[in-house]
């Protein structure tokens, strides 16, 4: 952090205006030698003529089959009665999220200060800058928006954000160290509303509810005689259990994934899969350097088996073989909870590989230091070494997203609507059908994958660079 | 090969030979290889003339229409198999002049042209074979008669869309990867090489090109083995591959389980054997002593 202090001193020194004119620009970055000057001309002839000619395609265009089937592509099937939960759920997200982001940015702002250093608050603009791609998508499809509400939404939706940066700015300090807790509440909250409280919302519920009484508690019972580590291990459990019990006893009718579809399902699924997969990753991750050869031989198989077969051929094995292996009591999954246990596993097999990559980089020095100031094995993973090791390889962690993200678009291949399917399903539509009309859904579906695609690869960028990987 | 050159173009000083390489790359590494791969196979679907007014370049040689793509060939005639040797010692020789031609330069220092004199011996027996043998070969060109191809050899459609969707779609992520490794490349060999009065082609050549390889080996293995799994996804375009054979043959109330076992033991094994492949590379390639 030093670096950047320094670095907002030579900024300083550094002359407002760089002397070089326009003209000169052109002579230095087009036409600095013979080769150059060749490549510009041959170069700009082909610029021109492709603006040129996809210009007149946008013109020429029928965009009727988005307008019509907008709503499709974002949110598929999803009951026309019901929006409320999907409206009130995003505006959870964006409010806890907003509040969120913001306190914890607030909080290293002075964690900074105290040691007397400085960091630069990210303006609005610096958001502009880091998310335009999403905006330019949410731009254009509130541009092919039919009615109001959904423009509507979208313009309280983006303003929320706005206001809730500057809200979790102004918050005081003893709630805004509490902002991880309540970005999980926000996300459960988000869920129930859309989903109900059935089932896996409410466990999750019950885990959250544990986890957050749990530092709770352990951040009120500093001491440690008898009685308050009693409270510190029992309560938090209790707390969690009576959730799970309260939360599934409420009786809150959603709708479950199975229902949805669109760009909400692809994102909701790209978010299950890594999140699901990061703790099974994990373990492989440290089962694959275990000493006990059963354990170590069964990681190794199964990273290798999955890593070495195409995700297709894992998903026609959901959609033909898992429903074999379940037993007859129980109800078969629907195809997209079966898809998605496979893309939890598909995912969880190359997080182990990246988390291996990061376990390798921590030094041994580091586990025998822990060893020898008298750590348990697990303490030694828990405190010493995944810290570093999750610290080292959140860059490539973030490629595997992206790369889920693209991935997803496969579940298509197995009949889940999902964004990419609606290209097929929009142009068998009897309206649109032998129109010709793929070339223009297949531009609108490349446009919102490549605007989070691209978010997201920039922000691992930025993270790299915080981070300082690799420059060490 | 597209990936190496559009990796150097990202770091070319030609402004806009370099953000053309950008906007490339950053468009093709975020959006899936599906879509990649059925956007190609639409486009050429529009862009081609139907069957009935198929486009016939270069003097009716080629054949391009949205089915089908074909292209003149050689067919062998009486005494194809002879030049096939002819040629086959022609290469022979052409590899004991280049040797020659190193070792030459290695002992005396004289220059050693080792790409003229063994392009030169294979053009000439082969020419000479040619003659000899009084032209073994003839050229045909495709034709439609009667709806049928004859003659000239001819590249079904999806084939060609999922091969160029495909390539498009790895090269942008083969020319991050040689664009990383090129910058990995410490910056004081490119000025020693400057300091040698290398031009900028020999720079890369003989300077930067060999060093960054090493680094960029593992990860160009990497998407070698991406490459073989993505080419499972043929079958969305309608391209009978192996996952398309089998999907279909799951229509046919053949056992499933079975099928799709033989299908992920195929690509198991291509992907376990290309990876020991590429380790064994890797290994010869690294540094000794590192």
């Amino acid at each position: 952090m030093t670096d950047t202090a320094e670095a907002k001193e030579s900024a300083k020194l550094a002359p407002l205006h760089s002397d070089t004119t326009p003209a000169k620009w052109v002579k230095d970055n087009l036409f600095n030698n013979v080769m150059n000057s060749i490549i510009t001309v041959l170069l700009g002839v082909v610029v021109v003529f492709l603006l040129v000619q996809s210009f007149g395609w946008i013109a020429n265009e029928e965009w009727e089959i988005i307008r019509v089937n907008l709503r499709n592509f974002m949110i598929g099937q999803f009951p026309s009665d019901q929006l409320w939960r999907l409206w009130t759920s995003a505006f959870v997200l964006i409010a806890t999220f907003g509040i969120g982001t913001s306190a914890r940015a607030h909080n290293s702002h002075d964690d900074a200060a105290e040691k007397g250093l400085v960091i630069e608050r990210s303006s609005l603009l610096d958001l502009l800058s880091r998310f335009w791609p999403i905006l330019v998508f949410v731009a254009l499809v509130v541009s092919f928006a039919k009615t109001w509400p959904p423009v509507l939404g979208v313009i309280a939706g983006v303003s929320g954000i706005v206001v809730t940066r500057f809200a979790g700015w102004a918050l005081p300090a003893p709630i805004r160290s509490r902002a991880i807790p309540m970005m999980a509440i926000g996300t459960i909250v988000s869920l129930a509303v859309l989903a109900g409280t059935s089932g896996l919302v409410a466990l999750s519920a019950g885990i959250v509810a544990l986890a957050i009484a749990a530092s709770e508690l352990s951040r009120f019972f500093e001491g440690s005689d008898p009685k308050s580590t009693a409270i510190r291990t029992g309560g938090p459990i209790v707390i969690g259990a009576a959730t799970l019990f309260i939360v599934n006893a409420v009786g809150f009718e959603g709708y479950g994934w199975e229902d949805w579809g669109g760009l909400h399902l692809t994102l909701f699924a790209t978010v299950v899969g890594i999140a699901s997969g990061m703790p099974i990753g994990m373990l492989l991750a440290i089962g694959r350097r275990s000493k006990l050869p059963v354990i170590k031989g069964f990681c190794v198989v199964f990273i290798e088996f999955v890593r070495g077969v195409p995700l297709i051929s894992l998903l026609l094995f959901s959609s033909f073989i898992l429903p074999l292996l379940f037993p007859p009591s129980v109800e078969t999954p629907e195809t997209l909870t079966r898809a998605m246990i496979v893309i939890a596993l598909f995912s969880a097999a190359y997080i182990a590989e990246i988390i291996r990559g990061g376990l390798q980089a921590v030094p041994k020095g580091q586990t025998e230091a822990a060893q020898a100031s008298g750590m348990s094995a697990a303490k030694i993973q828990r405190l010493i070494v995944m810290p570093q090791a999750l610290r080292a390889v959140i860059p490539a962690m973030v490629g595997q997203f992206i790369s889920l993200f693209k991935d997803t678009s496969l579940i298509a291949t197995i009949g889940v609507a999902e964004f990419f399917q609606y290209v097929a399903i929009s142009n068998s539509q009897p309206a649109f059908l032998g129109k010709g009309l793929q070339l223009v859904t297949y531009a609108f579906v490349a446009v919102g994958y490549w605007s989070f695609a691209y978010t997201m690869s920039k922000e691992s960028r930025r993270l790299e660079k915080q981070l300082g990987v690799g420059v060490r | 090969m597209l990936g190496t050159l559009i990796g150097i173009a990202r770091l070319s000083t030609n402004w806009l030979l370099s953000k053309i390489a950008t906007v490339y790359v950053e468009f093709f590494r975020n959006i899936p290889v599906l879509l990649v791969i059925v956007l190609t196979w639409t486009i050429i679907l529009n862009a081609f003339p139907p069957v009935r007014i198929s486009w016939l370049p270069f003097g009716e040689t080629f054949i391009f229409n949205n089915l089908r793509f074909g292209f003149p060939s050689i067919v062998g005639g009486d005494k194809f198999g002879t030049f096939q040797v002819i040629v086959l010692l022609a290469l022979l020789a052409a590899v004991a002049a280049w040797i020659w031609r190193s070792r030459l330069f290695d002992r005396s220092g004289t220059p050693h042209h080792r790409v003229l004199y063994g392009l030169g011996t294979f053009v000439a027996i082969s020419v000479v074979g040619f003659i000899a043998l009084g032209g073994p070969f003839d050229i045909t060109t495709p034709e439609i008669i009667d709806r049928v191809y004859v003659g000239g050899i001819t590249m079904i459609m999806p084939y060609a869309a999922v091969m160029i969707g495909l390539v498009l779609y790895t090269a942008s992520h083969i020319a991050e990867i040689v664009r990383g490794s090129i910058l990995s490349v410490d910056k004081g060999q490119v000025e020693a090489g400057n300091a040698l009065a290398l031009n900028s082609f020999q720079r890369y050549r003989f300077v930067i090109l060999p060093q960054a390889f090493r680094v960029a080996f593992p990860p160009l293995i990497n998407q070698f083995l991406n490459f073989t799994k993505n080419s499972s996804l043929a079958f969305a375009v309608g391209f009978a591959e192996i996952t398309g054979v089998i999907q279909n043959l799951f229509g046919q109330s053949r056992p499933a389980p079975q099928l799709l076992l033989i299908l992920m033991v195929v690509y198991l094994v291509f992907s376990l054997v290309l990876s020991a492949i590429g380790n064994l590379i890797n290994r010869r390639l690294q540094i000794v002593g590192r």
